[in-house]
């Protein structure tokens, strides 16, 4: 059974939902092609992330076992050799855009990579990811440096989870991501609005 | 001051090393010719399956016995793709009511798959492994997850 979405109204060029009245004849059906697919894989992607994170902020205290009455978060401090640090997990959207969770004991380090389709987009995001990752310590869980290969990092240890609430944390994450996507769409298009005026008023002189 | 230039923690008998991970938790080491030979039968037999239009047992037969071990890479690999060739020929509608008639064991080996599948997002379909895994978590839960997180027979 073929979905149909809804109609299109070709004489106003509207579309009309499922859940309203009948349609006339004469309107075209709305096949699943036809809608905007970029939402497609988005829904599953951050379902995806939530639950790996879910599973993956199961931190406890843990002391080093290397120097005495240090306290470090593994993830950061061992190789994956070790036996406190746990297999990495990869959340792939595209070849573009994925998550790298590489959880241990008693911390995780979460890494995104950004979409970023042109020069741009490259230059925003870079610039966007370095105002915050300058204020890394007023954002509390953000590292300094993204790992190699990704844009923006963020370390969660075991006293984040002590005093924040996990699902909290996950929900922060995942609305960064959907959040971080808008943003740079949003500064590029400003940017070339202003690139427009300022060019049109350049030229009217 | 020699005693400055000792390694001392090559001395340390409570050290565990990469490989005696893999074998304290229940790993059995297979040499990688015949990891490399089961995964070419397996291929085959999948494949029969997968022509004949047996998708439930085409899953079953490339998801058992996967050739955990150190050295194993290309049968690792091998076997990943042929899991991956399984998933994307099983439509979208069929994948609750095969998921459901997995074991636990075979549920994680899945879960393991996928995850396997998308750290390569440019040689397999990622949208299609997304779909599996939301699929997977209804049914099997968060608790599938962790158990992939910290096994060390990875695949």
């Amino acid at each position: 059974m073929i979905q149909i979405y809804g109609w299109i109204d070709p004489k106003n060029r509207s579309w009309i939902l499922k859940s309203e009245p009948k349609p006339v004849l004469g309107h075209r059906p709305i096949f699943r092609e036809l809608l905007p697919a970029a939402s497609n894989t988005l829904r599953p992607y951050l379902a995806a992330v939530r639950s790996t994170l879910t599973a993956a902020l199961c931190v406890e205290n843990f002391s080093s076992q290397v120097a005495e009455r240090h306290n470090n978060p593994e993830v950061e401090a061992r190789l994956s050799s070790s036996e406190v640090v746990v297999n990495p997990l990869t959340i792939s959207r595209n070849k573009h855009e994925k998550v790298l969770i590489e959880p241990s004991v008693n911390s995780i380090r979460v890494s995104i990579k950004i979409k970023q389709a042109d020069e741009i987009e490259r230059i925003l995001c870079h610039k966007f990811t370095r105002f915050m990752m300058i204020r890394a310590e007023n954002f509390i869980i953000l590292r300094r440096k993204p790992i190699i290969g990704y844009d923006i990092s963020f370390l969660i240890t075991n006293f984040h989870t002590e005093q924040m609430y996990k699902h909290k944390l996950v929900d922060f994450i995942i609305q960064f991501m959907e959040e971080v996507d808008k943003e740079i769409s949003e500064m590029k298009l400003s940017l070339n609005t202003r690139a427009r005026t300022v060019a049109e008023s350049y030229l009217l002189q | 001051m020699s005693f400055r230039s000792f390694d001392i923690d090559s001395l340390d008998e409570d050290i565990l090393a990469q490989d005696e991970l893999f074998v304290f938790s229940n790993g059995v080491e297979i040499t990688p010719e015949n990891a490399s030979n089961n995964v070419k039968t397996k291929g085959i037999e999948v494949r029969n399956q997968l022509t004949r239009g047996d998708t439930a047992n085409a899953l079953i037969t490339a998801i058992e016995s996967p050739p955990y071990g150190v050295h194993t890479i290309d049968a690792k690999d091998q076997n990943t793709k042929i899991v991956m060739d399984v998933l994307n020929s099983i439509k979208a509608t069929d994948i609750p009511s095969l998921v459901k008639l997995l074991s636990r064991e075979q549920q994680d080996i899945l879960m393991k798959y996928i995850y396997r599948g998308m750290s390569s997002p440019d040689l397999y379909n990622s949208t299609v492994l997304l779909n599996w895994h939301e699929k997977l978590t209804e049914v099997a839960g968060v608790g599938c997850i962790v158990r992939v997180i910290t096994d060390r027979k990875t695949v």
